[in-house]
């Protein structure tokens, strides 16, 4: 909402400079978003909340300063002047089918428009300096009774619609061709005014092209009607519509304000001499007009809620400064206050005027005595201080992705359907919800190849990933180099087993091991890099936590240990998981610890084969193992060895 | 032993001493001259043995002379050892102190994350528990448990992504509240933070972006209360004691008394104004209703928090959109551990 100071001194005295203005309006609920001085004059922008559709005109906030303040006081500068109709008003046959939804209809006749006349100065001016620019002498006054009094009004084309007049549902498929040079196809939510052939206008919210006013309109018929705020709620969004009109008739505009609205108008044809008008009629259903709402006030509840000390009389008081009456600790919203329908919005409006800087500071006794940290993130924060402190960086990405072929895959590698499609995206770029991260973090490494000379990238991210079910996952990405450059060590590639080690860390971190993990690494090549890539669920990690969340102490055996390494060659698809699941099931107790220190393929060993070494440590709890007994418990694995997997031993 | 012979003994030992100090080049050499000098077998341990011969005045100053003479070679000792260890550094080690390291294993945590932490921890010594709840939510716990009907004109400010069989994208975490009201009975004490979505891009939105919510329901919260938690929190989480901090009234359909917080700011120009960093209100009763909470014994607040925007006034970011380019020379500025 826009006005000038001067505008607003029509209606109130402001004996405060502009910064003291706008802070009043501010502290009040009505948000200056922007002031702008012009001359000598200033304009206001304010951000008004949906609620306050009664400071949607100048008068309006003018006597919502004057009820905050009163030395906001009103000017009495009106003077009444007689009006004298200059023709008689035509005859109009008006049918309301939809009295519910238009309790009140009023129109009027304006002929012989002089195609010389000019919107009055003070007018123009005035609608100007708000950014409404001059269309038509009879528009322009409309436009300016709508700002300063709140009452949007339409104009036709008098010669350009029959004399039949309804107001009723659309039929289906019905279009009008609106003002704006668009068709909008309408439904039967839609209410319409329409003659005998067509749509006139999408009631409260445009006019249709055909009937609208131009320079060459000689006769208008004006539109002044009521029409309930629910019947007019979110049609125009619908349509993608939004006019100052829409704006005022689905918040609500005052009930009461038709015949003032058509008051204004004669004042300002007759003064400023524009053309002939007739008298105003209504159409009215005053039994279907909104109710003042009854409520019963609790002034103890009003003080205990807000934690103020004001008296029963303050409390009356304060609501009568807003429009409201007020008997018996019964009070009535006034016809311009819509939000005004519970008690708790009177408790509102008692804090609002009371001055929400003037509540005192009061802590509150609370019973809760426990104190609980959040688990999950407890273990996100340390898997994330872990890699912060193991060189990666952390990224947040959006959680929109373009609907490429990777993205078809979820972040387990497994494909499937794209369940969650955005429907109403903004971008092509963002049309859905991501199912890995992988995809999201080596745009980020391709990003900052761009920007920066370097040849090591670490990143990492833990987020949502969207798949057949939401996720919490952690996606780690590396390329190039292991480490940055440096005088130190040697160039070396990241390669997958880089990830494994992650993973066993993270494991290790909260005394698990890896194989309690959900979790892939994998391999992608693109454009010559190779992107290395552990996914780590997060979900399936904290379910094993919590079943696993207490360190015990082992003992352990201070005797002498005996070490006996064996290298040898097996075929290249056995897993290592595989090996350490038979020496388990060999049973040798004295077996602690399995080291694999050699992994080779290549030059000297057969194709499709490939040579481990691995290092046996045997410590006994109770005596001193002997080397026989070494000996004898390395026969039997290398026996179950020989026999599962028909290893060859090196020399 | 006579005075004079001791002198004269202790003078040749002392003389040949720090000759032979003197011309040590390495510590083991150092160490044979220690146990010449002073081990069991040296001269001087042998005449300090022998002073229960002597008597009287005789033994005293022959005790003094003997002292004196072991602590000289023993000076002279240690400060050969210590110009050894020395010298070795200076002459065999070329480590340059100021040479960069091996490649450092620091990364960084997202500044959203650092933030959203703090915010969390300052919260949860406040007595709230921290839940999620999820990201994408149905019409029900995005809007109508929060008395925003589908009519409502407060459904334009929200610009919602819709998915699939009405599904959208939460637009607030106050979706969170409906869901721990549906669970829980009061009092209800809680926190939750995470991503929210609307459908808007500029220099000032993001289509995705952080919030924490908060929600305290008991018998007798007022709007004091909830001036309270905040000036705490704002106080604590700025580090700022006289931090000016006002409420002012404002419009949510979920909260009535409504109220968005400014903090005081002062610009690069030394000139005063207002930001905002938060709304806030009173639980509306018809969110409590909804939920099956007698309006008539419980009252609440909720309070939500934008971390993006507290982000950047802690951290000093002017730009939204450096959140989501992960730069790294955006990201490695964040490399400080909590303290």
């Amino acid at each position: 909402m826009k006005l000038t100071k001067s505008w607003l001194e029509d209606y109130i005295e402001i004996p405060f400079n502009i910064e003291e203005l706008c802070h009043h309006l501010t502290m009040a609920g009505l948000e200056v978003d922007d002031v702008l001085q012009k001359n000598d004059d200033y304009i206001i922008d304010i951000d008004l909340t949906p609620n306050r559709s009664d400071c949607l005109s100048v008068l309006g906030v003018a006597r919502e300063l004057n009820s905050i303040n009163k030395k906001y006081k009103y000017k009495n500068n009106k003077q009444d002047i007689s009006i004298s109709p200059s023709i008689k008003n035509t005859e109009k046959k008006i049918k309301i089918d939809e009295k519910i939804h238009c309790p009140k209809y009023g129109y009027m006749n304006l002929e012989n428009i002089p195609k010389e006349v000019k919107t009055p100065e003070y007018i123009e001016k005035k609608i100007n300096d708000i950014g409404i620019k001059s269309v038509h002498p009879i528009v322009d006054i409309l436009n300016y009774i709508m700002i300063d009094i709140g009452q949007p009004m339409h104009a036709y084309d008098a010669e350009k619609i029959t004399n039949e007049i309804s107001v009723r549902f659309a039929k289906n498929n019905e279009t009008i061709k609106a003002l704006d040079g668009n068709e909008y196809k309408l439904k039967k939510e839609n209410i319409v005014i329409s003659d005998t052939k067509n749509v006139i206008s999408l009631a409260g919210i445009i006019g249709a092209e055909d009937c609208s006013v131009k320079n060459t309109t000689n006769n208008i018929l004006i539109e002044c009607a009521f029409f309930m705020p629910d019947t007019l709620a979110n049609k125009a969004r619908k349509l993608k519509l939004h006019t100052e009109s829409s704006h005022r008739y689905e918040r609500g505009v005052d009930f009461n304000l038709p015949e003032k609205a058509m008051i204004q108008l004669q004042e300002i044809l007759q003064e400023n001499n524009i053309c002939d008008f007739s008298i105003y009629n209504f159409i009215e259903h005053s039994d279907l007009l909104p109710v003042h709402k009854e409520v019963e006030i609790n002034n103890d509840k009003i003080r205990k809620s807000i934690g103020i000390d004001l008296s029963d009389d303050e409390i009356k008081d304060f609501l009568i400064s807003i429009g409201c009456t007020y008997q018996k600790n019964i009070v009535k919203n006034p016809s311009f206050r819509y939000d005004l329908n519970i008690h708790a919005d009177y408790v509102e409006e008692i804090a609002r005027i009371y001055g929400y800087d003037n509540i005192p500071i009061v802590p509150e006794k609370i019973s809760i005595t426990t104190n609980k940290t959040y688990l999950p993130f407890k273990i996100i924060n340390q898997i994330k201080q872990y890699l912060y402190k193991n060189s990666y960086s952390e990224c947040i990405n959006y959680s929109f992705v373009n609907d490429e072929v990777m993205e078809n895959f979820d972040w387990k590698n497994e494909e499937f359907n794209n369940h969650n499609k955005i429907d109403n995206y903004m971008s092509l770029e963002q049309n859905k919800l991501r199912s890995n991260l992988a995809s999201s973090l080596i745009n980020n490494i391709k990003y900052n190849i761009n920007m920066n000379s370097e040849n090591s990238y670490r990143l990492f991210e833990i987020s949502s990933v969207f798949g057949e079910n939401i996720e919490q996952i952690l996606t780690c990405v590396v390329t190039g180099n292991k480490e940055d450059e440096n005088w130190a060590a040697k160039k070396q590639k990241f390669d997958q087993y880089d990830m494994t080690t992650i993973a066993e860390d993270i494991a290790k971190l909260f005394g698990l091991n890896k194989n309690d993990l959900m979790y892939k690494i994998n391999e992608l090549n693109e454009n010559k890099n190779i992107y290395i890539v552990l996914s780590l669920s997060i979900n399936e990690l904290i379910k094993k936590i919590k079943s696993n969340n207490t360190e015990q102490f082992q003992n352990f055996s201070k005797l002498p240990y005996i070490r006996r390494d064996l290298s040898f060659i097996i075929d290249i698809s056995t897993s290592y998981q595989s090996i350490l699941n038979l020496i388990e099931k060999t049973n040798v107790l004295s077996l602690k610890k399995i080291l694999l220190f050699d992994l080779y393929e290549g030059k000297n060993i057969p194709s499709g084969k490939k040579s481990l070494g691995m290092g046996f440590i045997f410590q006994d709890a109770n005596k001193t193992l002997t080397h026989e007994e070494a000996d004898q418990y390395i026969d039997i694995i290398l026996k179950d060895l020989e026999e599962e997997f028909q290893i060859e031993l090196r020399k | 032993m006579s005075g004079d012979s001791l002198k004269n003994d202790l003078t040749k030992v002392l003389n040949e001493a720090t000759e032979l100090v003197q011309k040590t080049g390495n510590l083991s050499d150092l160490e044979k001259l220690r146990v010449k000098f002073l081990g069991k077998k040296s001269l001087l341990i042998q005449l300090m043995k022998s002073l229960s011969n002597l008597k009287g005045d005789e033994k005293i100053s022959a005790g003094k002379e003997l002292n004196n003479a072991k602590k000289i070679i023993n000076d002279l000792l240690i400060d050969k050892k210590l110009s050894l260890t020395d010298s070795k550094n200076n002459l065999k080690d070329d480590f340059d102190l100021s040479m960069p390291g091996k490649p450092s294993s620091i990364g960084s945590i997202h500044p959203i994350t650092k933030i959203m932490n703090q915010a969390i921890d300052i919260m949860e010594s406040l007595k709230f528990e921290c839940v999620e709840g999820p990201e994408i939510e149905d019409d029900f716990h995005n809007f109508t448990a929060l008395n925003i009907p589908d009519s409502h004109p407060a459904r334009a400010m929200h610009d919602t992504f819709y998915l699939e069989n009405n599904f959208l994208l939460r637009t607030h975490t106050s979706s969170v509240q409906v869901r721990v009201m549906d669970q829980k009975d009061p009092p209800i004490r809680i926190i939750a933070p995470g991503k929210v979505y609307r459908k808007d891009s500029d220099i000032t939105h993001t289509p995705m972006f952080h919030q924490i919510e908060g929600l305290y329901i008991d018998k007798e919260v007022s709007f004091s209360n909830l001036k309270s938690i905040i000036n705490i929190f704002l106080k604590t989480f700025f580090e700022e004691d006289d931090l000016k901090i006002r409420f002012r009234p404002s419009y949510f359909p979920f909260t009535e008394p409504s109220a968005e917080v400014d903090i005081e700011y002062i610009d690069n120009n030394g000139n005063k104004g207002w930001l905002e960093v938060l709304g806030c209100g009173m639980v509306h009763p018809n969110v409590l209703d909804i939920a099956n909470i007698d309006s008539k014994i419980y009252s609440g607040y909720a309070f939500g928090l934008g971390v993006e925007r507290l982000a950047m006034l802690k951290l000093g970011i002017t730009d939204l959109r450096l959140f989501y380019e992960n730069d790294l020379r955006f990201l490695r500025q964040f490399q400080r551990t909590e303290i």
